[in-house]
């Protein structure tokens, strides 16, 4: 899952993407509203947090643009304006959601799994593709009923396959969701998360196509 | 307690007694004067109509013996005498006089016999040594006199508990204003400190509410300090605190060690980050409460610029930065300026110029003085401030845009606060050559006041 955060509190906006980032999200930060538009121009994001008190332009300006051209990217606010008005405010140009500092990591990863489901019409925290269900809310696989270990980089590959199954998801926008802009902190590259997972799944489960990117297959012949 | 209402009453009623005292005085003796001038007249006329009836018997050959008093008459007959002499002879008497002359003299006099005091008049006769005396007991002049005195005070003393009452109702009826002051504050509540009324409050009560009404303004800048305090911790704290939450959430969950260790550091970040918000929140609202204040002390500005300098040396190193201070020599720079806000203020300013200066540059504090008045400047080689920033960075919690140095935005708001307070001019200004950023303060020199030399 790709989230971009708009923070411009440095100290606040790497802290949010390393804690997201342990929660299986592919996050990445920018700390103003032009860049942040820039990105979501260029990328696909599933979530975005975005705080309110920015430099130069206000978070509430660039989140009614956004609304403004059509986006229906889910939306958090996440800010120090506590104020009924504000909450009331923020809501009714557009966000999905509004949280106010300081807040739980665990209730922000989960509010935002929460707006993603919902925007990408799964409102159950369960991911099936055959006999392989991935539960969202507990970041647990199970195979044929059985119990599947994942890292998080794996984990997040299998939930961007499982969202389309049976359908090409291109390698960059896997590498995206997966890792952000800054890569694996592990140097592994795409290729090795998919062997792991191909090795975890049984083989014939993860169709390369060549030159475009990666297929799930439901129910692969035996 | 003391109370208005009695001490106006008492005062009042002890007037009344004077005034009452000297008015009972005053009609004692006048109308004991005209009693007196009367009876003497009514006297001098009886001698006169004795003499008349004499003429019918001028030379009477008996001596005459007091006359006993008749059953028909008057017990007051008494009080009465008259004589008449002829020569050393008694021809004709009445009443208790002795058998000696009721005087010596002719007219009046005031003579002792018989046990008590008599008012006697001489009046020569028709022969050349005939002489008729009247005398009048003292007695009925003065019975006279208290009954009149009595009469005419006897409504005052019945008016007197009369008097009393309206006094309390008039005493009370004065005070009704302050009453009603009192009720209308009394009905405030904590959060009303708009001053009071002026209308239709008396001139004796106004400079009361004038004092209650600065009072008023002064709590109601210390709330509005408190209360502004109070909003801005909520709200400035929040940042903080979700860095302090977010990396201890990131170091619990965290296997790596070192992902660990820098979540941790940057915990610590948060909190010094926290702590020193509050303080500086906390400085501010003092600041901030407090009334504008010139003259409460004097301190040299010399000697706190070098002392900001040496705090400031580690970390002026640690940011790669030359920190230095151009100090006339032999000047202690005296101003009218607390040590302790003057360091605040140079802190402050050599603060901002550390934080925002590039690594290998140079902040520089110089004094210099003239035309009456003491300058300090605050120099750096960064970036400076774009002229459209300049009156907006003294906001609270105003930070440029783009402004990536952590910083609560309050520093330069405190440093204006101080200005204000202390009646300093600042003035933000580009640095030598267009570079960087200068900082000036002036301070007027306290060359009025007579403490000009710091101990």
């Amino acid at each position: 899952m790709r989230v971009l955060i708009v923070e411009d509190d440095p100290l606040l906006g790497a802290g949010l993407k390393t804690g997201l980032a342990q929660d299986g999200f592919a996050a990445d930060w920018v700390q103003a509203a032009e860049p942040a538009l820039h990105a979501l121009r260029l990328e696909h994001f599933d979530v975005l947090v975005l705080d309110l008190g920015l430099p130069r332009r206000d978070g509430l300006s660039l989140l009614r643009e956004l609304r403004r051209a059509g986006s229906i990217l889910p939306i958090l606010i996440l800010t120090a304006r506590d104020a009924l008005a504000d909450k009331v405010g923020g809501l009714d140009a557009g966000a999905d959601d509004y949280m106010v500092k300081p807040f739980d990591l665990d209730e922000l990863s989960a509010r935002l799994r929460a707006l993603v489901r919902r925007s990408g019409g799964h409102p159950a925290p369960l991911l099936s593709a055959g006999d392989l269900t991935l539960d969202l809310a507990q970041r647990a696989a199970t195979l044929g009923g059985q119990p599947l270990t994942l890292s998080p980089r794996e984990f997040a590959l299998l939930e961007v396959l499982m969202t389309t199954p049976d359908r090409v998801v291109a390698r960059t926008r896997l590498e995206a969701s997966t890792c952000g802009w800054h890569g694996d902190s592990e140097g592994n590259s795409l290729e090795v998360h998919v062997h792991n997972l191909r090795r975890k799944l049984g083989h014939g489960r993860i169709l390369t196509v060549r030159g475009v990117g990666y297929r799930l297959v439901c129910d692969p012949a035996p | 307690m003391t109370s208005i209402r009695r001490r106006l009453l008492l005062s009042l009623f002890g007037l009344w007694i004077i005034v009452w005292a000297a008015v009972a005085l005053t009609t004692l003796d006048r109308s004991g004067h005209e009693v007196g001038e009367l009876m003497d007249a009514q006297m001098a006329q009886i001698a006169r109509v004795l003499r008349e009836i004499s003429l019918t018997d001028p030379q009477p050959a008996e001596n005459a013996t007091p006359q006993a008093l008749s059953a028909v008459g008057h017990p007051y007959e008494s009080k009465l005498s008259y004589q008449r002499w002829l020569g050393d002879r008694l021809v004709a008497s009445f009443g208790v006089a002795p058998a000696t002359p009721l005087a010596a003299t002719i007219g009046f006099s005031d003579q002792a016999f018989g046990g008590a005091r008599w008012r006697v008049f001489g009046l020569p006769g028709n022969a050349p040594d005939e002489v008729f005396y009247v005398a009048q007991s003292d007695t009925i002049r003065k019975e006279l006199i208290h009954f009149l005195t009595i009469q005419a005070l006897k409504p005052i003393l019945w008016s007197l508990p009369v008097s009393v009452l309206l006094m309390w109702l008039a005493v009370g009826e004065g005070l009704r204003p302050l009453h009603r002051l009192a009720r209308s504050i009394g009905r405030r509540s904590a959060e009303r400190l708009e001053p009071i009324d002026g209308d239709g409050v008396p001139a004796e009560i106004r400079p009361l509410t004038a004092a209650l009404n600065a009072l008023m303004e002064r709590l109601d800048q210390a709330l509005a300090a408190e209360r502004r305090f109070a909003a801005d911790a909520s709200h400035e704290l929040r940042t903080p605190f979700a860095i302090i939450r977010t990396y201890a959430q990131i170091a619990r969950r965290s296997g790596d060690p070192a992902e660990r260790q820098a979540a941790l550091d940057n915990l610590i970040r948060g909190v010094d980050r926290a702590s020193r918000l509050i303080s500086q929140l906390l400085m501010l609202a003092r600041l901030q409460g407090e009334p504008r204040a010139t003259g409460r002390g004097v301190a040299s500005l010399v000697r706190a610029a070098a002392r900001v300098v040496a705090d400031r040396q580690a970390d002026a190193q640690a940011a790669a930065l030359t920190l230095t201070a151009a100090v006339p020599d032999g000047e202690p720079g005296v101003v009218a300026v607390p040590a302790a806000a003057l360091g605040i203020l140079i802190g402050n300013l050599v603060e901002n110029g550390l934080k925002y200066t590039p690594p290998g540059g140079w902040v520089q504090v110089a004094i210099g003085s003239g035309r009456g008045t003491v300058a300090l400047r605050v120099t750096d080689s960064g970036p400076g401030i774009p002229a459209a920033d300049r009156e907006r960075v003294f906001d609270r919690f105003y930070r440029p845009p783009g402004q990536t140095q952590p910083g609560s935005g309050l520093g330069l708001a405190i440093v204006r606060r101080i200005c204000d307070l202390y009646g300093l001019r600042i003035e933000i200004r580009d640095g030598a050559d267009g570079v960087g950023l200068s900082v000036l303060v002036i301070f007027p020199e306290p060359s009025s006041s007579p403490k000009a030399h710091p101990p």
